[in-house]
């Protein structure tokens, strides 16, 4: 049964190809059926492009740079056909195998980023903040994924999501967490959601001249994680932290970051943090990202006084979505011995 | 029918979104329980079949164009909610790869094409063929009036959404929407009965909904699949 069930599939492909191939360039290009109502009605003016169409793949069902018109339209059928055999057959295959919770989770993740937008630009990959809030009355999202090697190979992979909304001009509220694998060397594996974290932005002077621009953050982080399971402490924790940001020439910005985390769990020290991070536009739109980040817990022991550094960069796919990516590397033992990050910035306004 | 955007209002594109992400994620769910290991290969198929055969308008009155949609088809082969979600792949795929449908109105053509395309669509060929006592002939019957009232239902819900959305008043669209869609789902009952006869005629095993006169057993929406294979032989030719 099951290669009768391929030759069908094969069969089944191959037709659907020949209709892509064949028929399609030879299709009616009269307006559809809600094309002729507008035209009749007088609302098709309203129509309006998606400015993200000039990004989509093949627009229209043509590939762009192909100036024969069936030739174009009857490979980008193709394309399309052959993608959308694979992207269902993925699908059917998570549907399958998948229990359906974490699907709807999917889903739900997803369609957060089928939504639109207007633009600004990010601090991914970098944990350096910048004294930039998002734009009034806008949604950034932020999706990322973080692998981390610790000094005693350990390993951490955890995908993360954080959104956060322009409410003034000056002033952005946002909210974010994750979920964590731990993949410890001997122990046995373990994962969860990871704590949620709240965070309030508000900027008091913007950058003049000389001048930088200074913001403060108020963070509270809601213990979501598991501390059976270690991922973490299961109490709140509250910080604040000063940023300013000064951009120097037109090419390169420089951040500082100063704060203080008061930290809920007991017999734990709280904690001072420092960064500076820089960014240099290189290319183009290719910008490139560094920073040192530094901790101090007080405690008298330095060892336990975290050091460490990235370097990464970011591209704008469009003006509504950045991509970026980073490495960390720790300088000492408190610090995990590599972190990759990677991720995408979303802008959207509803 | 793709709505592009501008077309609807934010509240409609916001509503009909939430609607149809949660219709999916039920149909997920659905899916979830029947698919077996024969079903996934043949999602793919179908799927690549009815976004393939999407692409070939076929002229229809008026300097007008029509072109098959595959909810019913797709229905009666793997399940309303499969179809639910075969539909959904093929819009967003066309919409965010070949600008096909506007984005912002994806949740209004998710919910016209496949909430009310395939699952209402279904509903009918479901209640009539029950009518007709799945007798051979009332099921090729129910099939030819569901795929074509298929089209005509999730065009006169476009022209709803188009009322409320302000854009042009129901008594205006609606007929108007549905007068078009009534020729070119003449269309889609043509595509959709011949090609099951084929695939019946072929691989009777694989049209889900088909209940043969002969064995006594119960019929079962989902789970046993169809593909696009056999329609397909039709055409190439």
């Amino acid at each position: 049964m099951k290669s009768r069930l391929d030759g069908f599939i094969l069969i089944g492909l191959g037709i659907s190809f020949l209709l892509a191939l064949f028929l399609s360039p030879y299709a009616s290009t009269s307006p559809d059926g809600l094309e002729k109502v507008a035209e009749m009605k007088g609302f098709s003016e309203k129509g309006e492009s998606w400015k993200f169409w000039k990004h989509a793949l093949l627009p229209d069902y043509s590939i762009p740079w192909i100036k024969n018109e069936k030739v174009s339209t009857a490979l980008s059928g193709l394309i399309g056909t052959l993608a959308i055999f694979f992207i269902a057959l993925g699908i059917g295959r998570l549907i399958k195998k998948t229990p359906t919770k974490k699907i709807i989770l999917l889903i739900l993740f997803y369609s957060l980023i089928s939504l639109f937008s207007t633009s600004i630009y990010a601090a991914r990959p970098l944990t350096t903040d910048d004294a930039w809030t998002v734009e009034k009355g806008v949604f950034q999202s932020e999706l990322g994924f973080d692998g981390i090697r610790q000094d005693n190979h350990d390993r951490e992979y955890s995908p993360s999501l954080t959104l956060s909304y322009g409410l003034l001009e000056r002033m952005d509220l946002g909210i974010g967490s994750g979920y964590l694998f731990v993949h410890p060397k001997e122990d046995k594996k373990e994962r969860g959601f990871s704590d949620t974290e709240l965070k309030v932005k508000y900027r008091p002077i913007d950058e003049k001249d000389w001048r930088p621009a200074f913001a403060l953050t108020g963070t509270l982080k809601i213990p979501t994680a598991s501390e059976s399971k270690g991922l973490g402490s299961e109490k709140t924790d509250f910080g604040i932290n000063a940023i300013l940001t000064k951009n120097l020439g037109e090419r390169s910005v420089l951040h500082f970051n100063f704060g203080y985390t008061f930290i809920g769990e007991q017999h734990a020290d709280n904690e001072l943090k420092y960064s500076l991070a820089a960014q240099f536009i290189l290319i183009k739109k290719w910008t490139l990202v560094g920073e040192v980040v530094g901790g101090n817990n007080f405690n008298g022991r330095h060892g336990d006084d975290p050091l460490s550094c990235l370097l990464g960069t970011y591209y704008p796919i469009t003006d509504k979505i950045v991509w970026d990516a980073g490495l960390e590397i720790g300088m000492n033992k408190a610090a995990p011995d590599f972190r990759f990050t990677t991720g995408l910035t979303l802008f959207f306004k509803p | 029918m793709h709505i592009p955007d501008g077309f609807l209002s934010h509240g409609i594109n916001a509503a009909t979104f939430v609607i149809s992400a949660g219709a999916c994620a039920y149909g997920v769910k659905r899916v979830n329980r029947n698919f077996g290991e024969r079903e996934v290969p043949l999602m793919g198929v179908t799927a690549a079949f009815i976004f393939a055969a999407q692409m070939i308008n076929f002229p229809v009155a008026g300097g007008t164009s029509g072109h098959f949609l595959g909810a019913v088809f797709s229905s009666v082969l793997l399940g309303p909610w499969a179809s639910l979600i075969i539909m959904t792949i093929v819009l967003v795929v066309q919409c965010l790869g070949f600008a096909d449908g506007g984005l912002t109105a994806i949740g209004s053509n998710i919910f016209n094409m496949g909430i009310v395309g395939s699952l209402g669509g279904y509903s009918i060929f479901f209640i009539l063929y029950n009518l007709f006592q799945k007798s051979r002939k009332g099921f090729f019957i129910a099939l030819a009036i569901s795929s074509w009232l298929s089209i005509v239902m999730g065009a006169s819900a476009a022209a709803i959404e188009l009322a409320i959305s302000g854009t042009s008043p129901l008594k205006v669209a609606l007929p108007a929407m549905a007068g078009i869609h009534a020729i070119i789902g003449i269309g889609e009952a043509i595509i959709t009965t011949t090609a099951v006869s084929l695939i019946l005629k072929t691989r009777p095993d694989l049209v889900t909904s088909y209940v043969p006169p002969t064995l006594p057993s119960p019929s079962r929406g989902e789970g046993e699949g169809g593909g696009g294979k056999e329609v397909l032989h039709e055409k190439p030719s």
